[in-house]
């Protein structure tokens, strides 16, 4: 180890990239997170907004360095270079699989359930809400299209009817079971018919989705 | 998208595992965790992507996990067969994190990679048996699935859930007169 070296060594020490570097690796966390309750609960959860715009911005600084290493060394360049730069867009790819993925899950959700999410669009984000209103829109027109709808009576048109018990617009199932585990101590027990159930700290459970939708929105469980 | 053997891998690729440098590199600013500065022989802490990736291009051995051994591997097997009812404690991605260590830094992990991979086929397949004694006992309500790993839950997941759904069907359907669960 040479003089440099220490020197960087104090200077990540004393200037706390170590703390920083926890707050990014959180965030990480957070999506991978966000992400995988997404893919296992059947209901669509709050956006991550805040979340997703840091990753991004911090994802476009990553390509900014990729392409200025790149210039800058361009005819001559190092193997120590090539490596790091291999190892920033290894990661960068590993990035944009998670929110890709974390998107096209909330997207695939919100087709399944279109008609619900046009009128319950608390949980989406501004894109979503564009998204999901316009392919009601065109799915209406498609009907009205291709089945003559227009001409038929009023109370035969609706695309939400629920006549004869048989709801034509697709709702999450809250009963949908889910498997997740208990990362935090919790007091209340749940409810299950006739059953108490004590939810253990460290333990795994499958259960439906109602009856711990809560504990996930407070962190106390996460999902598997 | 849904949860597949591919998202379970990649979360198994975030965890850390510890390196041995085989030659020095400056630190990198990453998204996540940066990746530390690396001197020969100093021991560092980074995710398996990266570990692999610096293996796979000679700069360093991966440290085998303290549970990743024969010894302990034959002793959770061990206990395995003694609790029929419990399964034991392993990380909760040690399928995926032994394949992939198996496959891409077998040197490093063992002297005898067949006995390993034979001792974590074998204890796979005593706790997949046990498993599936488990979900006799399946209700529609709940299940505990104490100290299965990732994958092994992945693996149960369709036949589990797609069973409670139906066992729930045919719940509210005896009960109707008197059920709450339906009413939304």
């Amino acid at each position: 180890m040479d003089i440099n070296d220490l020197l960087k060594d104090l200077d990540s020490r004393v200037f706390g990239s170590a703390d920083d570097d926890k707050d990014k690796e959180g965030d990480i966390l957070a999506l991978q997170k966000a992400w995988v309750s997404e893919l296992t609960c059947p209901e669509i959860l709050p956006y991550q907004d805040e979340l997703l715009e840091q990753l991004r911005d911090r994802l476009d600084l990553q390509i900014e360095e990729i392409e200025r290493q790149t210039a800058a060394e361009s005819g001559t360049v190092t193997s120590d270079v090539k490596f790091s730069l291999l190892v920033i867009e290894s990661e960068v790819e590993r990035v944009r699989f998670l929110i890709r993925s974390y998107l096209r899950t909330r997207i695939a959700k919100l087709s399944r359930m279109d008609m619900h999410y046009a009128r319950n669009t608390y949980n989406l984000s501004q894109e979503e809400i564009k998204f999901i209103r316009k392919r009601v829109e065109l799915l209406s027109h498609l009907y009205d299209r291709q089945f003559n709808m227009r001409s038929w009576p009023e109370n035969l048109k609706g695309l939400e009817d629920d006549t004869g018990g048989l709801s034509m617009v697709t709702v999450p199932d809250m009963n949908s079971p889910v498997i997740f585990k208990v990362v935090r101590p919790i007091e209340e027990t749940v409810q299950l018919g006739d059953e108490t159930i004590e939810l253990m700290q460290d333990s795994i459970y499958a259960m439906r989705y109602s009856a711990v939708q809560k504990f996930i929105a407070n962190g106390a469980v996460v999902m598997l | 998208m849904e949860h597949s053997a591919a998202t379970v891998s990649y979360l198994a690729e975030e965890q850390l595992v510890s390196i041995v440098p085989r030659q020095s590199m400056d630190s990198i600013t990453l998204i996540g965790r940066s990746m530390p500065a690396l001197r020969p022989l100093v021991r560092q802490e980074v995710p398996l992507w990266l570990a692999l990736l610096l293996k796979r291009h000679g700069k360093c051995s991966i440290v085998a996990p303290a549970w990743l051994d024969i010894e302990n591997l034959k002793h959770i097997y061990e206990q395995e067969q003694a609790n029929r009812n419990r399964f034991s404690e392993l990380p909760e991605h040690w399928i995926e994190t032994s394949e992939l260590l198996l496959n891409e830094a077998a040197d490093d992990i063992s002297s005898e990679p067949h006995t390993i991979r034979a001792l974590l086929q074998d204890l796979k397949e005593i706790r997949q048996s046990k498993a599936r004694e488990g979900m006799g006992q399946l209700t529609s309500s709940y299940i505990q699935l104490d100290n299965l790993g990732r994958m092994e839950i992945h693996e149960l997941r369709g036949f589990m859930t797609g069973i409670m759904r139906q066992l729930h069907k045919l719940d509210s359907f005896i009960e109707q007169p008197t059920s709450d669960y339906e009413d939304d």
